[in-house]
């Protein structure tokens, strides 16, 4: 029947169908429709005419495609050359790609003010991460990067670049959020008038006019909240607000000439801060939506049209100054993203100890051949090809398998031990980018691509092979082999296609091999690779890629790919500014995963009394330091906005990379209220880690308040800070030298809370990643008496990561 | 009359063209709703991860609906998306990290067979399987449930699993293999 495949084994089948076996649950049927049902626009009470509910079932899903035809562009308002010194925005047009640069360019905006512009967005989702919102793209033609996030009905572009009218609310310097592109009037005129047939369901227009209210002797069931700025509520309870082409309107029912259109804008009014007293008159963003209908039971499917007022459009004044864009800010420094190490760069990050061992990086350097013997350590055995790399201080060796010959060139190194690198391969000079994009054609042998690795280790569960990888051959020992999809953009296993993820472009079949090089994170099937958390999932990066063969599905010719290694992520001590420009497949803000398996991890700062450090310290505590904090994890209170500046803290005189001053920027996001873990990446430039939840204790919990956090719904990966004792007993090999060691970790609320019972937790015991009793706790490789603390960890509880310890630090 | 069922509901081949039919899409679910949950369930070992699962499969579906191109090939599709919704629920819930002590009994090689040890035995083999089948990746599991269980011809399985044909009998190989190797590490 099946006959290119093994015989059915009856005893494998048996256990499947006994797993699968049993009742289907009473509810899952209809539960499942009610999911289908509930896949549409967020409810509300207000109706408009109703609409069949076919087409309201359609829009479910249609809410995040909303910018198709994106790429007609729409005729302006009225066209035609900003004036020179142009203020009170808006005026009668939507702002042109110049004018918004100077806003961008310009002073900062109040936060969540509305504006339209007539720009391109280009649409790269691998930059600005931002936890609130998705990344739709950047502006095109701004002089500093500026980012467009979507969160309301947009998230992503359907095509690589629009071109159209969109209406925005300014989030921060920088960042730009997404309403809506603007349908327009007529091909003279952008805003509408009330009176004016409005566009249908699921476009997004401007409304000229006047907003008011009407106060009504309802009993309200709850308090109308606002929502989210780029996708308000409508709800306002006990208030109809209607708009009118006069600010006095008559009844929506009487047959006057100014009629009154029933809107939603109870979230607007809060968000925009707008009362219920007199009409106001303005430019509106509006949305026609399909909702609920008010009568019907919630499940229903049937839809009834209504108008959400989203914005005001507030009055921005364009920058007289300069018309012409310049950057606000340095871009980041240090990071190699884009280009191979100098052998300078590799020797300061030798120097400062920043190279962890499996560390893979690519030096643009020659090596000379050295006697035999010339390099040898305790780790590495002598062999016949190693040599000394040119132009390195301190003197680093490079070691090579017995039949390779070290070349010059673009020199894939990973570091072996102090000093010391194993030598894999050289690369290809690239021909054009120092990457390639994960959806753009790809060449032959090796080559690099920056994107997103699914590293999922639920999908490398078989169980690794002994390791003897000793840091200097192509492919490593043992390790597993895995299969999972390199894409452009974060890994989405929702999302339905070959591989997984929607993926422009040809099927790639990608596997990759995860070395048995000391990454074991968990007992057999899971290891990380080297540069990944286990628990990442997909995790962005520059990965080494080499075509492996030439395979066929699904009748079509196809190649496969592996992935050799990652790249580790580096920061230069002393680094420039790049002096080239960030190639368009390359991130515009680095990379910096925590790295929680890393040895010898600097702890973490908080402020003395378990205090968060106020964003004025921070500067002063970056300059105390020889190294200003590099790779650090400070806690910090919020809100922190995206590039705040010595200036904002009254060192504006001091050089910005003096040792009194550093110009911070935060990366391209916005740290509103609340405690925030921060990296320190490279002089001055902080990433978002997530935000700290708390607890009873306030910001530095018990162990118990930890679960009770992990244990609430939607918190269940909370960063938490944890006063407790770390503990770690080493589980196989960690005595010899050069292997790996699995050292089962744990913290607990005593000294002695538990050694290692396998599942079950012994006196509250929180099992955490294997290796981070030595990496955190400064204990000994292989376990030894438990190290009291305050920890960061973030959830789940069953699979806690610590990702530092935090100690007390003086600004 | 499947394939006319799968075009209605994406709005194609319906007098009302270009109208999605959610009446033909619930038929559909209908239909499939038994096999996608023990499915998931083959594959999670959770009721309530499968249950979880079978929705997420079924609203994916629908919402990404215009991303299936051929009508004939809608229950390999909905295979992948099922996939995918138990990789992303094992996500969810964080891995489950098997860390068993076994204690060795100085009686067993004394008691005699009974009917209430044979019991015992098919209920430890069974939490033994579980246990090793728990260690596989996703993708290996999948490749033994749909063979092994539901003995899918070997196109199907490429297409749920999005791989070459050519890969498949080596894939099982392989997930057979893990699965012994796993079985082994359990029974020690």
């Amino acid at each position: 029947m099946n006959e290119q495949l093994p015989p059915i084994d009856q005893d494998l089948r048996d256990q499947l169908a006994r797993r699968s076996g049993g009742l289907l649950p009473d509810d899952l049927l209809v539960a499942t429709y009610a999911r289908l049902d509930a896949a549409r626009p967020q409810p509300r009470r207000w109706t408009a005419p109703r609409i069949n509910r076919l087409v309201a079932a359609g829009a479910a899903c249609a809410l995040i495609v909303v910018l198709t035809a994106a790429l007609v562009v729409v005729p302006q308002f009225r066209t035609g050359p900003a004036a020179s010194g142009l203020g009170g925005y808006p005026a009668d047009r939507a702002l042109t790609t110049t004018e918004l640069a100077s806003v961008m360019a310009g002073p900062a905006l109040a936060t969540n003010t509305a504006l339209v512009a007539s720009v391109t967005i280009d649409a790269k989702t691998d930059v600005c991460p931002m936890d609130r919102y998705p990344t739709i793209g950047v502006v095109e033609g701004m002089g500093s990067q500026v980012c467009v996030m979507g969160g309301g009905v947009s998230t992503y572009l359907t095509a690589p670049k629009a071109a159209a009218v969109f209406a925005f609310r300014y989030l921060g310097p920088g960042v730009l959020g997404l309403l809506g592109e603007i349908t327009p009037a007529s091909s003279s005129k952008t805003a509408f008038r009330v009176a004016e047939d409005w566009p249908l369901q699921g476009k997004t227009f401007l409304v000229d006019g006047w907003l008011g209210a009407d106060a009504l002797m309802d009993s309200c069931a709850f308090v109308p909240t606002p929502g989210d700025v780029l996708s308000p509520n409508g709800e306002d309870c006990p208030f109809n607000n209607w708009m009118s082409d006069e600010e006095t309107a008559s009844p929506s029912d009487s047959p006057g000439p100014q009629p009154k259109r029933l809107v939603q804008a109870g979230g607007m009014r809060l968000i925009d801060s707008i009362d219920h007293g007199a009409p106001l008159h303005g430019v509106f963003v509006v949305r026609t939506v399909v909702e609920p209908c008010p009568s019907d039971p919630p499940i229903s499917s049937r839809g009834c049209g209504s108008w959400l007022v989203l914005a005001k459009l507030g009055n921005v004044s364009i920058p007289v100054a300069s018309q012409s864009p310049s950057p606000t800010v340095s871009p980041p420094t240090g990071y190699l993203i884009d280009r191979a190490l100098t052998t300078d760069q590799l020797g300061r990050l030798l120097a400062a100890g920043s190279l962890k061992r499996y560390d893979t990086v690519i030096v643009d350097a020659s090596v000379t051949l050295e006697a035999s013997g010339a390099c040898q350590t305790p780790q590495i055995p002598d062999l016949e090809f190693s040599g000394f790399i040119v132009g390195v201080d301190p003197q680093a060796c490079v070691y090579a398998v017995p039949n390779t010959t070290i070349q010059s060139g673009l020199l894939l190194l990973r570091v072996s031990g102090s000093n010391t690198l194993g030598y894999m391969l050289t690369l290809p000079e690239p021909s054009t980018d120092f990457t390639y994009s994960p959806t753009g054609a790809w060449p032959k042998g090796y080559f690099l691509v920056h994107g997103w690795l699914d590293t999922d280790a639920n999908d490398c569960g078989r169980p690794g092979a002994v390791p003897t990888m000793m840091g200097y051959g192509l492919f490593p020992d043992g390790g597993v082999m895995c299969h999972a999809a390199l894409t452009a953009t974060r890994f989405d296993p929702t999302m339905a296609g070959p591989g997984g993820p929607t993926q422009a472009g040809p099927p790639r079949i990608i596997s990759f091999q995860i070395p048995s090089d000391g990454r074991a994170v968990d007992d057999g099937p899971i290891f990380s690779m080297p540069g990944t958390a286990a628990t990442s999932g997909s995790v962005e990066g520059t990965y080494v890629v080499y075509s492996d063969h030439h395979c066929s599905q699904f009748g079509s010719d196809c190649e496969e790919y592996s992935v050799l290694t990652r790249l580790a992520d580096v920061v230069v001590p002393g680094a420039n500014a790049p002096t080239q420009s960030t190639p368009p497949n390359s991130p515009a803000t680095p990379i910096a995963q925590p790295s929680p398996s890393s040895d010898g991890a600097s702890p973490g700062l908080i402020a003395p009394g378990n205090r968060p450090f106020a964003l004025a310290e921070i500067p002063a505590l970056l300059a105390k330091d020889p190294t200003h904090l590099a790779g650090r994890i400070l806690v910090i209170q919020g809100p922190v906005p995206i590039g705040f500046q010595c200036s904002a803290v009254g060192l504006a005189d001091a050089p910005a990379t003096s040792g009194s001053c550093y110009a911070i920027r935060l990366d391209n996001r916005i740290a509103p209220d609340g405690y925030w873990a921060v990296q320190v990446d490279s002089p001055g430039n902080l990433t978002i880690l997530g935000e700290i939840a708390t607890g009873k204790s306030g910001l530095v919990l018990s162990l118990d308040e930890a679960r009770a956090v992990w244990n609430t719904p939607g918190s269940e990966e909370a960063l938490v800070l944890v006063d407790a004792w770390i503990g770690g007993m080493g589980a196989d090999a960690c005595d010899v030298v050069g292997q790996p060691c699995y050292e089962v970790s744990w913290l607990g609320s005593t000294p002695d809370g538990g050694q290692w019972q396998g599942a079950t937790p012994v006196s509250g015991q929180l099992d955490v990643q294997p290796g981070a009793y030595h990496s955190f706790g400064a204990g000994p490789v292989g376990g030894g008496p438990s190290i009291h603390g305050v920890f960061l960890v973030r959830g789940p509880a069953s699979a806690a990561q610590v990702l530092a310890r935090i100690d007390a630090g003086t600004p | 009359m499947e394939r006319a069922l799968v075009e209605r509901a994406r709005g194609a081949g319906s007098p009302g063209a270009g109208a999605r039919d959610r009446d033909a899409f619930d038929a559909l679910v209908r239909a499939r709703v038994d096999a996608v949950y023990r499915t998931s369930l083959a594959i999670l070992g959770d009721s309530a991860d499968a249950a979880d699962a079978t929705q997420e499969t079924f609203v994916s579906a629908w919402c990404h609906y215009a991303d299936l191109r051929d009508a004939d090939l809608f229950d390999a599709w909905l295979g992948r998306i099922n996939l995918n919704a138990c990789r992303a629920q094992l996500r969810r819930r964080g891995r489950t990290r098997v860390r068993e002590i076994r204690l060795l009994d100085p009686l067993d090689d004394r008691e005699p067979p009974s009917p209430e040890r044979a019991l015992d035995d098919r209920t430890a083999d069974a939490d033994a399987f579980d246990r090793a089948f728990a260690r596989l990746s996703i993708d290996d599991r999948a490749v033994l449930v749909l063979h092994h269980l539901q003995e899918r011809p070997i196109s199907e399985i490429a297409a749920v699993l999005a791989a070459p044909e050519g890969t498949i009998k080596s894939r099982l190989h392989r997930a057979r293999a893990a699965l012994e190797s796993a079985l082994a590490k359990e029974s020690r």
